[in-house]
């Protein structure tokens, strides 16, 4: 199976061609705010390393979210594009399972964290590498992680400094897509969207 | 040349198809949400077009019966406009060009609605003075040819087209006002009120909305009965009057005999009327209703235009709200 995978949930953008469980290529950088204008080259560059074109891909995978509103905008949009263009189906992949599949996990209970604004996170507890909550944003202070948790982007609200930094990867996004392909594809994906976890209920401005 | 057009630069979802120089199809799908809002709101317009564009793409190309092989080229708004919304069609846009392996063309949105006009009467010519009256801009353009353009004048403060909308919501108008506010004064009698009109001696060629929309604030309020079809037809009159006679001044200094009138503005029927009196002896070109708001016709016509004579954009071409033109 060759799957072409594609994250801009955060600051982070990557562009990945997984084969098989097996990422052949990769692209993958820090780039704030620049994912509208580096996600082509990476692309490009993905395209032209692995001769893309000669290979008959069996879909886009896109890290569905949650994260960087504009992030997912972006790559949901790209991947839309791409894959209307070849006729290929799309397979959103949770962004906060990429991260709990990072293999950093400190236990088999964790939680996810991803920094999302002010003092708001979303985060998902696992057990194994299965989630066991729903996705959710929160206060930083109403989550309450325990001592098993990995994060993104939340240093500034950290209390305990065991908790690693992990960003989600287009690699793993690839490879996820591969695994649950049958239960993820969509084949007309027109219509689908980020999986933002709305904003207009939290976060008003008093 | 086959182009594929598309626009999302506000509140209208839209995408078109052009073939060496001819409009095939040209959809736009107005997003309806915003109005319990009463304005549109970015975050909200971004995921409407997200939900919308793709579908709409795929049947712009079938109602042209062209399949998206036959595709050379894609245009799609680059700015001025919201930055979620146009985030939205341009990371769309340069997927669907890499994966079809085309060039692709961001596209001044403001450039597009001076070019609508030649959609509308292929027989026009350069030089031309175009007026660009819409809820984000009041513009006066000298247009010498295609990328030779100069700013003649500028709304300071509110575009003529928010004029429209705030003066409708002080006249307890739904949105968008500007429809809403045209139809009040249509029985009203224009020389009921004298609002103020700003900047009007010496040939100014720049604009300034906001001190009319104040004045109307105050007259509502220091008046208890007033009527509003007057009162309607008073406001819309003081702004027609100033973007009139500065069109004719525009004409007169640059000494062109060609105008084209572009924006949503330009739907306003008043205007139409008072251009036609008052500039008779010039030639006036007004586009059809569904050129003048935003569309994608516009943006895939110039777009063929600049993608024929090899003027492609990069990939990484940004996005931008704030563009300029000229």
């Amino acid at each position: 199976m060759n799957v072409l995978a594609i994250e801009t949930s955060t600051d982070w953008c990557g562009v990945a061609l997984v084969q098989d469980g097996i990422c052949s290529c990769k692209i993958e950088e820090q780039i704030p705010r620049k994912h509208a204008e580096q996600l082509p080259l990476f692309y490009e560059t993905v395209k032209d390393q692995t001769n893309l074109d000669d290979i008959q891909l069996d879909g886009v995978a896109i890290s569905i979210g949650p994260g960087s509103f504009t992030g997912l905008r972006v790559g949901l949009g790209f991947a839309k594009g791409l894959a209307f263009a070849k006729d290929l189906p799309i397979i959103p992949v949770p962004t906060l399972q990429i991260m709990a599949s990072s293999g950093k996990a400190p236990s088999d209970n964790f939680t996810v964290l991803l920094y999302s604004h002010r003092d708001i996170v979303y985060f998902q507890k696992f057990s194994g590498l299965k989630p066991t909550t729903p996705e959710k944003a929160s206060t930083w202070d109403s989550v309450e992680p325990n001592s098993a948790a990995i994060h993104y982007g939340c240093e500034k609200l950290l209390t305990n400094e065991a908790f690693q930094s992990v960003p989600p990867s287009a690699e793993m996004t690839g490879i996820l897509a591969e695994k649950h392909f049958d239960d993820w594809v969509q084949d007309n994906a027109y219509d689908l969207v980020p999986n933002y976890i709305s904003p207009f209920e939290l976060g008003h401005k008093k | 040349m086959i182009v594929l057009g598309i626009e999302t630069s506000c509140d209208e979802t839209a995408a078109a198809v052009c073939k060496d120089g001819t409009i095939i199809v040209s959809q736009i799908s107005t997003q309806t949400i915003h109005r319990k809002y009463g304005g549109v709101v970015p975050e909200i317009a971004s995921r409407e077009h997200e939900k919308l564009l793709n579908e709409m793409v795929s049947d712009t190309l079938e109602d042209a019966g062209i399949s998206k092989k036959e595709l050379e080229g894609i245009a799609v708004t680059q700015g001025p406009g919201l930055a979620g919304t146009l985030i939205t069609g341009v990371s769309f846009a340069k997927g669907l060009a890499q994966g079809l392996g085309i060039p692709i063309k961001g596209v001044n949105h403001l450039e597009a609605h001076i070019f609508a006009n030649f959609l509308a009467d292929p027989a026009l010519k350069f030089p031309f003075i175009c007026l660009l009256v819409s809820g984000g801009h009041t513009q006066l353009w000298h247009v010498k040819k295609i990328s030779d353009y100069i700013l003649l004048g500028e709304s300071r403060d509110d575009a003529a087209g928010e004029a429209f909308d705030k003066g409708a919501r002080i006249l307890g108008l739904g949105y968008p006002g500007g429809p809403e506010l045209e139809k009040l004064a249509e029985d009203g009698n224009p020389d009921t009120v004298v609002f103020p009109k700003a900047m009007m001696l010496n040939n100014n060629l720049e604009f300034s909305f906001s001190g009319l929309k104040t004045s109307l604030l105050y007259y509502m309020d220091s008046q208890n009965n007033a009527n509003l079809n007057d009162v309607a037809a008073s406001y819309q009159q003081a702004i027609i009057d100033v973007l009139v006679t500065k069109l004719k001044w525009a004409l007169d200094t640059t000494n062109c005999m060609t105008c084209v009138i572009a924006g949503g503005v330009a739907a306003n029927k008043s205007l139409r009327d008072s251009v036609k009196t008052m500039l008779s002896g010039n030639k006036v070109i007004f586009p059809e209703l569904a050129l003048c708001t935003d569309n994608a016709a516009m943006v895939a016509y110039l777009g063929e235009l600049y993608l024929s004579n090899g003027h492609e954009s990069s990939p990484a071409f940004p996005v931008l709200p704030n563009m300029k033109l000229g």
